[in-house]
């Protein structure tokens, strides 16, 4: 039978769902779109969580609301002026309470994003049948799998960002069907998936003014402000707290930004065009318009073909505005709740050039679920990050929960309390282990140091390739990747004793004070995006507790503070290497001295992200070893500043 | 769809249900000391492998064999005969403060004999890639809830978001039970949306 080629088109419902075996066949083949966004999720995600200071802020906050203190404000945003409701935070709480582990959740998570993959899926099908479904679903992967090269969105992370991509969707299909259907029940869930998704990530605000358009195609101006009036109050009751102070903050933004530019003279953040999600938005949403004006549409496109388009052009408008008045710098992690749309849209427009090239072939593919199938097929072997190449890349790997494991039973197998050896931990991650076992180890008890007790241990993953062999490192734990090591060193530095001060811009000097082992946690000042200035911090130098002297090192790592070594007194030590490097030596008899190290908060070696209010990074090693320890550390310089150039170069 | 969402609330309470009494288990095994580990039976396969493995055989100082091994609850007692007929003997037990010295990564080395006979304990100690020693099993957990603590735990925040509400503009702590209702009334909804959202 010929089939008018003119008329088939996604919006006229073509072909339509047919028989009991082709629903059955389209189930089947959304069942297989899930499995492939799992298996894509696993192979990205791993079995067990990387640790980072977000997961780990999480954990404490976990930890405070078992012990019946729950707040409804949750995780500060990247503005510092808004703040995330504590939604999720209560979510990882209630599971932690009926003993649901981390790493299950995280399992859970991988499942949540297989969900979000078959959503969108199924959003492209109510819009452009299977063949928009499968490009969709492939296209909102792809876009997930580009943001996991950069770890905008960590797919290891057990953090709030994980579900921001499944309630996209979940609102995007939800505001398909409202718009399709004239359904005011559905404007209304899809108004309280948005309220919930607000509070979970400030991000869904974009939403908002969407939701308003949505409810004018459904039932006109009533129904957009009640799609507003229902997400507004539902973020209000589920994080009442939050939602109030947003809004005043968001009352009295702009006037900041404004200040904020008058008092630096430029833009905080400043705009510029180098993103790789905007601009991609930019271009998929100018195509769809082209797409729909040049397809053959009879009586026009229906308002549904409009809502991932609107949902994406307000996303951008928010971007680009806060980013102008310098709330925010244009990040791609910015977009992940309207990847979705950003799927559907890319399935429509595949579809409509299908139909534009021959409408009977549209017709063909789309009656089928062989694209489905296809994109099932297809899902897993999309390029993407493994897993343990995701662990490992900001040069030096990622904890998991599994090597904090592996950490806890050395400590135990030390036979050291857990407080002192808190307190002797530095290292890449020691402010996260720091954070880590003050928060979960309640059983511990508090024990002032002796002075002898000057150990000072350093943890950090290492890729298997780049262990040196050297007796003063011990390897706790090892995978087929990476290896948790540690170095334990007798310090020649006053670690629990030692003066501190921040001098400030446009200050002439700073006045130190004292630091003792009671108020260490609290010494350093705050980590704040407007935080400038000098930290200085000065030990005490014992010479006789190791006459073979020792190697300081200040290895350059992009998410740490690098600081420098400002001074040094005392036997014949000496700096070298621009203060990257000091030997402490003793010469003569001389059996003390002092060291003076230095972090230029606010700057490039320093910036807001490395600072985490406690002593930054530098390593104390003993002569015989420092070498090899050193030429590690520099060897993951160099392959750090060979992605952050390739990186910016691509 | 009803039939649907019953089975997946009943799966899902039996989910909440085994997860609660597996954290009871764990929470209990938190509690143990490290002085009260005790070695599972399991540990006897790694050791065979080790004393039996041409490795050790060839680290062995001269004219040593090894003549006997006992794993016990608390240590591993490898007995050792010379050429001559002479005996020493190899403990490995749990380890201690006092165990840095010839200690391995998981047990305190004993060394009764030849100082050579240690790399019976370094071969045994190093063939454990994970702590080998395991809390006792006791019939019933005892479970202790820590003391209500309001406020933050542990030191300020170190992320560049800071989670925890900062001193002088606290806000209101709540009770996690009204916590819990929130989370389940918004599971609730969220699934009726999805199952909603998904009905064609």
């Amino acid at each position: 039978m010929a089939i008018p080629a003119k008329n088939i088109t996604a919006d006229d419902g073509l072909p339509s769902d047919g028989t009991k075996r082709h629903r059955l066949l389209l189930v089947f083949a959304f069942f297989c779109l899930l499995f492939s966004g799992f298996l894509l999720a696993y192979r990205m995600g791993g079995p067990t969580p990387v640790l980072t200071p977000d997961t780990i802020n999480d954990e404490k906050f976990i930890r405070t609301c078992l012990n019946d203190a729950c707040y409804f404000t949750g995780m500060g945003t990247s503005s510092e002026l808004l703040m995330h409701g504590a939604n999720f935070i209560h979510f990882k709480t209630f599971l932690r309470f009926i003993g649901v582990s981390e790493d299950t959740l995280h399992i859970f998570l991988e499942f949540i994003f297989a969900f979000s993959v078959a959503l969108t899926g199924i959003a492209g099908y109510r819009i452009a049948k299977s063949v928009g479904a499968g490009t969709s679903a492939l296209m909102f992967a792809f876009l997930i799998c580009t943001l996991a090269k950069d770890l905008s969105f960590h797919p290891a992370m057990t953090y709030n960002h994980r579900v921001i991509p499944f309630f996209g969707a979940l609102f995007l299909l939800l505001a398909i069907k409202a718009t399709r259907e004239k359904s005011l029940l559905s404007l209304v869930l899809s108004g309280v998936v948005l309220g919930i998704g607000t509070n979970i990530h400030m991000q869904f605000l974009a939403g908002f003014p969407a939701i308003f358009v949505f409810g004018l195609f459904v039932r006109g101006f009533g129904a957009g402000l009640l799609g507003v009036l229902v997400a507004t109050l539902t973020s209000f009751f589920t994080s009442f707290e939050a939602f109030l102070r947003n809004c005043a903050k968001i009352l009295g933004i702009f006037s900041f930004s404004l200040f904020v530019s008058a008092q630096s003279g430029e833009n905080a953040t400043g705009f510029h065009l180098t993103n790789f999600l905007l601009i991609s938005s930019l271009l998929i949403l100018l195509a769809y318009v082209l797409v729909i004006l040049v397809s053959n549409r009879k009586g026009g496109a229906k308002p549904a073909f409009f809502v991932p388009a609107i949902f994406v052009l307000f996303k951008v408008l928010f971007v680009v505005l806060a980013s102008y008045l310098g709330m925010i710098g244009v990040d791609n992690k910015y977009f992940l709740e309207v990847l979705p749309a950003l799927g559907v849209m890319g399935g429509v427009i595949v579809f409509e050039i299908l139909h534009l090239l021959s409408g009977r072939l549209a017709y063909f593919i789309s009656s089928s679920p062989i694209p489905l199938l296809l994109a099932s097929f297809f899902l897993p072997l999309l390029p993407h990050p493994h897993y343990f190449e995701l662990v490992g890349s900001d040069g030096l790997p990622h904890f998991t929960l599994k090597d904090m494991t592996s950490l806890q039973e050395y400590f135990q197998s030390l036979g050291w309390n857990l407080p002192k050896i808190i307190t002797s931990v530095r290292g890449p991650s020691a402010p996260d282990i720091i954070d880590f076992f003050t928060t979960i180890d309640h059983n511990s008890k508090s024990d002032e140091p002796r002075p002898k007790d000057m150990a000072v241990l350093y943890i950090f993953k290492l890729k298997n390739e780049d262990i040196p062999e050297t007796e003063s490192l011990i390897v706790l734990s090892r995978d087929e990747y990476s290896s948790l090591v540690a170095i334990k060193e007798d310090s020649l530095l006053s670690i629990y004793d030692f003066d501190l001060c921040l001098k400030k811009p446009k200050e002439e000097q700073c006045s130190y004070k004292k630091v003792t082992f009671q108020d260490i946690f609290h010494a350093f000042p705050s980590p704040s995006k407007r935080l400038r200035g000098l930290l200085k911090v000065r030990f005490d130098v014992d010479f006789m507790a190791d006459k073979r002297g020792k190697v300081i090192f200040m290895p350059k790592m992009k998410d740490r503070c690098n600081g420098k070594v400002l001074g040094i007194r005392g036997g014949s030590s000496r700096i070298l290497e621009d203060g990257r490097m000091a030997i402490l030596e003793p010469g003569g008899q001389e059996e003390s001295g002092s060291i003076e190290f230095g972090w230029e908060l606010g700057s490039e070696g320093c910036s807001a992200w490395g600072y985490k209010g406690a002593m930054p990074f530098f390593l104390e090693l003993s002569g015989q070893e420092a070498d090899k320890v050193i030429k590690i550390f520099k060897r993951l310089e160099e392959i750090t500043v060979d992605r952050l150039e390739g990186g910016s170069n691509g | 769809m009803v039939r649907l969402i019953v089975v997946s609330t009943a799966m899902a309470i039996m989910f909440a249900v085994s997860c609660r009494e597996k954290r009871a288990v764990q929470e209990q095994q938190a509690q143990i000391s490290p002085e009260e580990m005790v070695l599972p039976p399991e540990v006897g396969q790694v050791v065979e492998k080790v004393i039996k493995g041409e490795e050790l055989k060839q680290k062995m100082p001269s004219g040593w064999a090894i003549e006997s091994v006992q794993i016990r609850g608390k240590e591993i007692v490898v007995t050792c005969t010379g050429q001559t007929g002479e005996q020493g003997e190899v403990v490995l037990g749990i380890k201690t403060t006092q165990a840095g010295v010839g200690g391995g990564k998981w047990f305190s080395i004993k060394v009764t004999g030849p100082e050579g006979l240690s790399v019976v304990g370094k071969e045994i100690d190093n063939a454990f890639e994970t702590n080998p020693w395991k809390p006792p099993k006791r019939e019933k957990p005892v479970l202790e809830e820590p003391a209500p603590q309001p406020g933050p735990l542990g030191p300020s925040p170190q992320s560049e978001n800071s989670t925890l509400p900062m001193e002088g503009e606290k806000p209101h702590s709540f009770p996690k039970s009204v916590a819990f209702s929130g989370v389940v009334v918004q599971i609730a909804v969220v699934t009726f949306a999805l199952v909603y959202a998904l009905k064609d």
